[in-house]
């Protein structure tokens, strides 16, 4: 089964908690960009006393990265130097610092430190190597992950895919936590190759028989479950669902600058701003774009229930809670006892959303940048891809993943 | 400096006699002979300015015990006019190389060819375990007995992952054979040379030996194509009798992978593959025995 871990984001303690109450359980990717150390540890016991795991994602993805709550912690260097990884005390101290905030956030497993580079060159993986070789002699208490940031650019070139795969294997970790960056941006992936990779290098990792969690996605994502991922992560905001360095960067509350509401439509893939479920009213066919109700939302059950859209108590929190249902439901359904099963459950979710989006556009009904519709094909031909390039592989050992 | 001639190579070695030549080379020799105590046997000799190879392979088979490998009975020095020699006296075994069958012929019989297969994926297994890789494997390397057994030779080249390499990091091709060497090996990128070097070269013997073709060689202009199409060209898709879901065309294509991600991670992995495809090919049964 793939899982949805959640991707913690701006404000989103209390939806965490009322979300692991409501699965029974779950893990979330706590963010020390959004919390302060006090907070940290008080998100975390509340999740825990919830009945959930934790992780520190240790967002070192730039170690200059200068955001003052990311600067708070006593791990994230204030002047960071090279010297911190090459020199073996410094990075002793360091990884111990980074033992305090996971034992204080009491996580279930380590995310080690993994820096962001536009290529994977020898310093890269030399600084990598020696990170994971220290880990394994000082943080021993519990399972760790490797973070593995991968650049647009490195998602775009087949032969950096390799090299990480090469080395990667290597590492003594228990799995790997990859993030990796949208091509220009962008919320849904337009650039086939760029699926195509990450899903081969997801399926590669996967191969080595270790946990690999994937942070930062949205639902375009659901088709990990063909490289058999353990799980995605996903949360409220789009900085949370998709990665870009520049959060980091980023004052706390200024980018999240466009608060519109949206509906997410598990069927068409696609979400839609209320305005366009006003005008779905109007056209009478607004409950065609009603989720499923197996997959167990009824955060959103006041559009369905006759008013207009609206007029309805419908807001950004229910709309958060709605989406991260929905994806739940998906996500833990999409990995089946086969690759094949598997793979033709990916098409076939494919299929719905493009007729769907297609019976939806008659009657004008768009998602404007969160329209599916541009992307249908992208997720087709990277699943192609893996089915040409790792099908045997992944039918041989999808039962030993 | 010379290699011992035979009189004085029969008079150095105790019990040794009928010596019959089967290859020279400029620092090597390799002969069959007959040894009153090991009966039939292979005698091979080289310089002992290059004996670095010839001890490697000592190492590699004598310290370990393999069921397709001939072993090593005996090994020593011949000095002959301030001149050393290292020699290895080993077991003979009486067949044919795979490369004399597959001389004029268009791939050897489906259930020879798995066969073969089989046997050098069991053979790879116990390489892993002994942390070898054999990196030469190729028709000219491999004897098929009367019995139909077949067995793997010439660990010249072999190198234990664990321990320093013959070969000079710098160098930008590694010692190889062209056509049979994984691209990692080519390249010499020792940090990815591990047992799935072997297996695409068990890949490419089983693709000549059931196409009766070789995938890289076949047609080429000249050793760099050779290169270029072992390290970027996939080959032409295999079409088997009685694969009927494609599954063992498949899995040789998989093990030939120009990705070292692409392979099976181990020799053991590969071994549980075939075992898996076998059973989907129609029209020939193979047994353990066989």
């Amino acid at each position: 089964m793939m899982d949805l871990y959640l991707q913690f984001g701006y404000h989103m303690k209390s939806l965490c908690i009322e979300l692991i109450e409501r699965w029974g359980g779950g893990t979330v990717i706590l963010s020390p960009r959004d919390l302060n150390p006090d907070q940290l540890r008080r998100a975390a016991k509340e999740v825990v006393d919830a009945g959930g795991n934790t992780h520190v994602d240790p967002q070192l993805y730039d170690p200059r990265a200068d955001h003052k709550t990311l600067q708070s912690h006593e791990y994230f260097p204030k002047a960071y130097s090279t010297d911190m990884v090459t020199d073996g005390a410094s990075l002793r101290r360091w990884l111990q610092s980074l033992q305090r905030l996971n034992d204080s956030a009491r996580t279930s497993s380590y995310i080690l430190p993994g820096r962001y580079g536009s290529q994977i060159t020898a310093d890269w993986l030399a600084y990598h190597d020696r990170i994971v070789d220290e880990a394994a002699a000082i943080l021993r208490d519990k399972p760790r992950l490797a973070t593995i940031c991968l650049s647009e650019e490195t998602l775009r070139s087949e032969e950096q895919v390799e090299d990480i795969l090469a080395a990667a294997e290597e590492w003594d970790v228990a799995g790997y936590y990859v993030v990796a960056e949208h091509p220009r941006g962008k919320y849904l992936v337009d650039h086939p190759a760029w699926l195509a990779n990450l899903l081969f290098l997801c399926s590669g990792l996967k191969l080595h028989e270790r946990q690999v969690v994937v942070g930062y996605c949205n639902h375009q994502m659901l088709c990990l479950a063909a490289a058999h991922v353990d799980a995605i992560a996903s949360g409220s905001w789009i900085n949370v669902r998709s990665f870009s360095t520049r959060r980091f960067n980023q004052p706390a509350v200024s980018d999240i600058s466009q608060r519109a509401v949206w509906y997410y439509c598990p069927q068409a893939l696609s979400e839609y701003k209320i305005a366009f479920l006003d005008f779905a009213a109007q056209r009478g066919i607004l409950e065609y774009i009603m989720a499923d109700p197996d997959l167990g939302s009824d955060y959103a059950g006041v559009l369905f229930a006759g008013a207009l859209p609206s007029s309805t108590a419908y807001d950004e929190g229910l709309s958060f809670r709605h989406y991260l249902q929905c994806l739940r439901a998906q996500t833990c359904a999409t990995v089946r006892s086969s690759f094949r099963e598997t793979l033709d459950a990916q098409y076939r979710m494919l299929e719905t959303a493009e007729q769907t989006l297609m019976f939806l556009r008659e009657y004008g009904i768009r998602g404007q940048d969160r329209d599916f519709a541009d992307v249908v094909d992208v997720n087709r031909a990277a699943l192609n891809y893996l089915e040409e390039s790792r099908g045997f592989q992944l039918s041989m050992q999808w039962e030993h993943l | 400096m010379d290699l011992p001639d035979e009189a004085t190579i029969c008079a150095a070695i105790p019990g040794l006699s009928s010596l019959a030549l089967i290859a020279r080379g400029g620092q090597k020799v390799v002969y069959r002979a007959t040894h009153e105590v090991f009966g039939d046997v292979v005698l091979k000799l080289i310089l002992a300015d290059n004996d670095d190879r010839l001890r490697r392979e000592i190492e590699a088979v004598s310290e370990n015990r393999f069921s397709n490998v001939p072993a090593i009975y005996h090994t020593g020095r011949i000095s002959q006019a301030g001149q050393g020699s290292v020699y290895l006296i080993e077991q003979y075994i009486d067949g044919d190389t795979l490369r004399s069958m597959l001389v004029g012929c268009q791939g050897l019989p489906l259930l020879t060819a798995l066969r073969v297969l089989r046997d050098l994926l069991r053979t790879a297994v116990e390489l892993e375990r002994c942390r070898l890789v054999h990196r030469d494997i190729k028709p000219e390397n491999i004897i098929i007995d009367g019995a139909g057994k077949v067995w793997l030779l010439d660990f010249g080249i072999a190198r234990h992952l664990d321990k320093a390499s013959i070969t000079a990091t710098v160098q930008a091709f590694g010692p190889a054979t062209l056509g049979y060497a994984a691209p990692e090996q080519l390249r010499n990128l020792k940090r990815q040379i591990d047992i799935r070097a072997d297996l695409f070269s068990i890949g490419v013997v089983a693709y000549e030996t059931i196409a009766g073709r070789h995938p890289f060689i076949a047609g080429a202009r000249d050793r760099f194509e050779v290169i270029q199409r072992t390290e970027s060209v996939e080959p032409p898709r295999l079409t088997i009798p009685g694969d009927s879901r494609g599954l063992l065309a498949c899995f040789v294509h998989q093990l030939m992978a120009k990705q070292v991600s692409r392979r099976p991670a181990t020799a053991q992995q590969a071994m549980e593959w075939f075992a898996a495809v076998l059973p989907t090919v129609q029209g020939v049964q193979l047994t353990e025995t066989q």
